[in-house]
């Protein structure tokens, strides 16, 4: 799959419309059959083209603390390079991408929030160390929200993500890197716009490495939400999981797209996806893709996808007890997604994401 | 005036395409204070005249008349019968992950509570009663905790439906079953709380298989139901003359 692509100083004397599709071939090769996705890059890649950035746009609390460090990247592009190409696009837009350095082991959490177009940002914990992360993005407009983390060995992180904006175009994608023994959860929540799409791309580059991606998604009527996860086990005895839950209501659509991808020579290798999604109203779209691309034999795999409504005897049993049929689906949707709104930020997800009753 | 007064009730139901008659003509009436007990050969109709009272859909009722407190069912909704007092025990009782136990009852009771007019029940208070119920069923405090009947055994969703009749306090009980799967300690458990349940006011309809349970909740009036309808009433030796003869001898 991979491709010869220019991707040094001469990308910056592009006009955007040629940088704009040797990124889309950047992704392609990177994520393989980009052309099967139902929200193509191509038409999220415009976002970076389309609007104004601000530093301040990105807010990030704790930053006096002494074991964070927070900066220009003062990465050139050509070092960026294939590692992440979205960050390629936006040091091209922007000249510049912020980093924040982690180097201790970090008891208060980071909170990050993103909002207007922010600059695209690289996360780096060093060996060794270990920090919570609490992302909103909260991007008004159109935006594209490039979050870039590269983990140390041993190093841990707990992202907690919630992302509730429904108006806008919104591309939100984030590169992991993972090196030996390093560990990273992800607690996604997240509410479709007018197109909202996310991208977490991880690599699973050091051996012992482990990733925990669990996610809760609701759209709603008119809306679009579609999760892009792949996961690569580039090395022996790494592990990952995806436990991803969305509903759609009425008139709304939803994709999910999983992929682990175990390479040859990463044997020992763990991995599990499941996928469920619930359809609340009538005219609602919803897409599974859970794909598994193994060439090692000595791994454990599965995976899995539902898509379903209500079902008809829990909805019976809650009304024979007089609960109103309205709230009973509210009390059974919430039900459905609480086994996935997780980590620091559950409660907030759980007011956000939950219908009234 | 009667619980529960249920006349020529005739029901069919359409499965693969083809409508069948499930209920045949059928007459019940129960008055506040009765224990009354329903047996039959299977495929009798005894779960559908419990699902028809409760309106569970899928059931359409082609003549007769169900009337609960003196208000006619036949086309109320399934929340609204139990909002008006009656409650359906399940024989197979339903798994709702994510909904925790409490919740649910919580949620069920200041449902029946607003259909009423009534305040709903402070949460400590409501919470302490529920406790206090669980564990005269031997109920461990964590099922509570978890999602409604989420994993439990047999025995342990039979007692929760038995718990969930205590916190409701209908006017009528349907216990649809609630004696199968159960071994000798349990049934005695589930007996105590539908003997702790009955009083002069309420009552109480048991489906059954087993004359063993009526052993524990002694019926005032046992009705043999075959075809749809009921072809023979007695008091509680009728069960134990089925017990020795089957039902062939009632045809």
């Amino acid at each position: 799959m991979s491709q010869n692509i220019d991707r040094s100083e001469s990308f910056m004397s592009l006009s955007d419309g040629e940088a704009m599709e040797n990124t889309s071939l950047i992704l392609a090769s990177a994520q393989q059959l980009e052309r099967w996705k139902y929200t193509k890059s191509s038409d999220v890649l415009e976002l970076f083209l389309d609007t104004n950035v601000g530093e301040e746009n990105t807010v990030i609390t704790n930053a006096e603390s002494s074991s964070i460090h927070v900066s220009d990247s003062g990465l050139k592009i050509e070092e960026i390079g294939r590692e992440s190409p979205i960050a390629a696009f936006g040091l091209r837009k922007f000249e510049k991408i912020n980093k924040i350095q982690i180097d201790g082991n970090l008891e208060e959490p980071v909170t990050l929030k993103q909002r207007g177009q922010p600059l695209p940002l690289l996360i780096e914990i060093n060996d060794n160390a270990s920090c919570q992360l609490h992302e909103f993005v909260d991007c008004e407009a159109d935006a594209a929200v490039m979050t870039w983390i590269k983990m140390g060995k041993n190093s841990s992180l707990v992202h907690s993500r919630n992302s509730f904006r429904e108006t806008g175009k919104h591309w939100q994608v984030t590169f992991n890197e993972l090196e030996s023994g390093a560990s990273y959860t992800m607690h996604n929540h997240v509410k479709g716009s007018e197109t909202k799409r996310q991208d977490i791309l991880i690599n699973l580059t050091g051996s012992e490495s482990n990733a925990k991606v669990i996610s809760a998604g609701t759209v709603n009527k008119d809306k679009k939400l579609d999760l892009q996860i792949i996961c690569d086990h580039s090395t022996p005895r790494t592990t990952s999981h995806q436990r991803i839950d969305h509903v759609a209501f009425e008139n709304g659509s939803t994709t999910f797209n999983g992929r682990i991808h175990i390479l040859e020579h990463a044997s020992g290798c763990n991995a599990q996806l499941k996928n469920r999604s619930l359809a609340m109203g009538s005219e609602t779209t919803i897409n599974a893709k859970p794909e598994l691309e193994i060439y090692n034999d000595d791994v454990q795999c599965s995976h899995g996808s539902t898509i379903g409504q209500i079902d008809e005897t829990q909805l019976f049993y809650m009304r024979s007890r007089g609960i109103e049929q309205k709230e009973a689906h509210a009390i059974l949707c919430e039900g459905f997604l609480r086994e996935t709104i997780s980590g620091p930020l559950s409660a907030s997800a759980t007011s956000n994401l939950i219908p009234e009753r | 005036m009667s619980l529960l007064s249920i006349d020529n009730l005739s029901v069919n139901v359409e499965t693969s395409g083809e409508e069948r008659t499930v209920l045949n003509g059928l007459k019940l009436q129960i008055n506040p204070g009765e224990v009354h007990a329903i047996m039959g050969p299977n495929g009798s109709g005894k779960s559908t005249l419990a699902h028809v009272v409760a309106r569970k859909p899928g059931y359409s009722i082609q003549s007769g008349v169900v009337l609960f407190k003196n208000q006619l069912l036949n086309e109320m909704e399934p929340e609204e019968v139990a909002q008006l007092g009656l409650f359906l025990g399940f024989q197979y009782p339903v798994e709702i992950p994510g909904v925790s136990n409490m919740e649910f009852l919580k949620a069920s009771s200041d449902s029946v509570n607003k259909a009423r007019s009534k305040e709903p029940e402070s949460t400590t208070d409501f919470m302490k009663r529920v406790r206090s119920i669980a564990s005269s069923l031997d109920l461990d405090q964590e099922f509570l905790k978890r999602g409604v009947n989420e994993g439990f055994s047999g025995g342990e969703k039979k007692r929760n439906e038995i718990l969930q009749m205590l916190v409701l306090k209908p006017d009528l009980a349907l216990l649809d079953e609630t004696d199968s799967g159960l071994d000798i300690d349990a049934l005695k458990t589930v007996s105590n709380g539908v003997n702790a349940f009955r009083d002069s006011s309420n009552g109480v309809l048991l489906i059954t298989h087993y004359q063993r349970l009526l052993d524990y909740v002694v019926p005032d009036f046992v009705h043999v139901l075959s075809e749809g309808r009921i072809i023979q009433s007695g008091d509680k030796s009728l069960a134990l003359e089925l017990e020795s003869k089957g039902y062939a001898w009632l045809k």
